[in-house]
């Protein structure tokens, strides 16, 4: 099992390249597990066309419930069936499943709730060859409430000096709130004419590159058509730059 | 300027540009007495009142919240003529006028006595972040940020901001009475910039805490897990209920060491 989680500023596109990074990943023949950690709106149920209620955030209510108000019986009862339950509200369809984390609802942070489901969503991914977080959520969160390690940190950035900014800030604070064993960063919506000077930026900024995707005019398309992303064609270069990007990254997620 | 100076300076602004506030002077009115007062509150306070947990729908108003802004503090001065005992303030309007659902909020609490001591001051602190104490006033928390929430029972009672104050009060006084020489109680309702500069203010006001936080909060450090609140775990209510859910992941992993010992031995037969 490796896990990829994906993060970077709001809007440079980490749902974006989720999607499509899973698109590739089923291409290969992989079944993957995505976990969609964006509390508020979830752009990656939109891209997938789905719409759930059942979210990691319901169990956990459960969860405190029963703690709160249960007696003996249904505690033995939640310990031995909640790797059930968070199964369960999986969305599984033929090609990936979806887990989603939800949005926070409680009284009190009952920290160890969290321990208990991240416990619960660590021994899931097990059963995946493949896991891919779109961690709309900071990383600290991710540590907290989803997993502890990371096998490899997938940093999106797009062409401005404060989202470069940023993903120096994420990796400093994924050094210091998880596990990841490698990390690269993708530059998103590139102008060729900037390239230059964005490479050396990422130079003097210690950032590993692992790889550019230019502005497509086919997603801007697709966005106003209100179509989804399934519609983007095949023949655009985007795919294949992307293919050679996760290519990079499932060998260095191998190696490491 | 002194903290104190500075928040009757914000208070002050806050009552000029907004107009509509309310002053209750407790102690001014006729044959007052807290007991009474308290007993005639369209709800109950005390240890343990309030067990619930609010969801959404149960929820009326939102005092402060994940996206409004919220501040809550105490401050205490050692002398007790500054603080105007039993006044309840409340710039803004009150619940029942409040037609949204989310309001930006604050609440000070001013506290003056020559007895006061550091080694109390947490204690002292810990009261405005009680959330089982007011039978239907809940404190909901996210990392970092907390706020209030009024449930839809305690509006459906008329409450209001008087009501709110005089159980402060009431709950500080039974647990301090003999170190509590006065106590006033501030409430702003959504006015940014007043509660934005007593947010401000917070650290300055935790500085005069932190010192006798200090062991405390290393003390709790050590021995909670994952938690990502500063020292509040240390005064959190839902303490036990954290240790019921420690208790089912012990279960939890008993079941799972259990299965792949079985696993073993069927593996073993063969
Ligand atoms: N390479 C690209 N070319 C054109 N539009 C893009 C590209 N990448 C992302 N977008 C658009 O940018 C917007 C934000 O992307 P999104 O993936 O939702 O970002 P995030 O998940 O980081 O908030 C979306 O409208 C998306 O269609
Ligand atoms: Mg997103």
């Amino acid at each position: 099992m490796k896990i990829l989680a994906v993060v970077g500023k709001g809007g440079v596109g980490k749902t974006t390249m989720t999607y499509l990074i899973a698109q590739d990943i089923i291409n290969r023949g992989f079944h993957p597990l995505l976990i969609d950690a964006d509390p508020t709106m979830s752009h990656l149920m939109r891209l997938l066309g789905i719409k759930t209620e059942n979210t990691i955030e319901n169990i956990r209510q459960g969860v405190i419930r029963i703690a709160t108000m249960g007696d003996k019986s249904e505690k033995i009862n939640l310990a031995q069936n909640i790797d059930e339950v968070v199964s369960d509200c999986i969305i599984k369809s033929v090609d990936y499943s979806l887990m989603v984390i939800g949005q926070p609802q409680s009284a009190g942070c009952f920290c160890p709730s969290n321990t208990l489901l991240r416990n619960v969503i660590e021994n899931i991914s097990d059963e995946y060859e493949y896991v891919i977080i779109d961690c709309e959520a900071g990383m600290e969160q991710i540590h907290r409430s989803v997993v502890r390690s990371i096998d490899f940190l997938l940093i999106i950035s797009d062409s401005s000096l404060r989202s470069l900014e940023t993903a120096v800030k994420i990796k400093k604070a994924a050094k210091k709130y998880t596990k990841f064993k490698d990390y690269g960063v993708i530059v998103n919506r590139l102008r060729q004419t900037h390239k230059k000077a964005i490479l050396e930026m990422l130079k003097k900024k210690d950032l590993n590159l692992i790889g550019t995707i230019r502005e497509v005019s086919e997603i801007t398309n697709l966005e106003l058509e209100g179509k989804s992303l399934s519609d983007l064609p095949t023949s655009s270069d985007c795919i294949s730059d992307l293919s050679q990007i996760v290519d990079k990254i499932i060998k260095l997620m191998n190696n490491s | 300027m002194n903290e104190l100076d500075e928040i009757r300076t914000i208070i002050e602004e806050s009552k000029l540009k907004y107009k509509n506030y309310q002053v209750w002077d407790l102690a001014s009115t006729e044959n007052f007495n807290l007991e009474q007062a308290v007993s005639e509150l369209p709800f109950n306070i005390g240890k343990g009142v309030w067990k619930g947990i609010l969801l959404n729908d149960d929820v009326k108003l939102n005092l402060g919240g994940k996206h409004a802004l919220t501040s809550a503090n105490v401050l205490c001065i050692n002398s007790s003529d500054v603080i105007h005992n039993f006044r309840i303030s409340l710039i803004g309007p009150d619940v029942l006028e409040i037609s949204k659902k989310t309001v930006d909020f604050a609440m000070m609490v001013l506290i003056g006595g020559k007895k006061i001591e550091k080694s109390v001051l947490n204690k002292l602190k810990r009261t405005i972040y009680l959330s089982n104490e007011i039978d239907g006033l809940s404190l909901r928390s996210i990392s970092r940020k907390f706020w209030y929430q009024i449930s839809n029972i305690l509006y459906d009672k008329q409450v209001s901001f008087k009501h709110i104050g005089i159980a402060f009060i009431a709950l500080y006084l039974q647990e301090f009475e003999d170190i509590i020489e006065s106590i006033e109680v501030v409430f702003i309702i959504d006015d940014e910039d007043a509660i934005l500069k007593l947010i401000d203010l917070e650290p300055k006001i935790k500085k005069i805490y932190s010192e006798a936080f200090k062991d405390k909060i290393w003390k709790y450090a050590k021995q909670r897990d994952d938690c990502d609140f500063d020292w509040e775990c240390a005064v959190c209510d839902y303490q036990s209920i954290c240790n019921e859910i420690r208790n089912i992941i012990k279960l939890r992993e008993n079941k799972i060491t259990k299965l792949k010992d079985k696993n073993e031995d069927i593996s073993g037969c063969r």
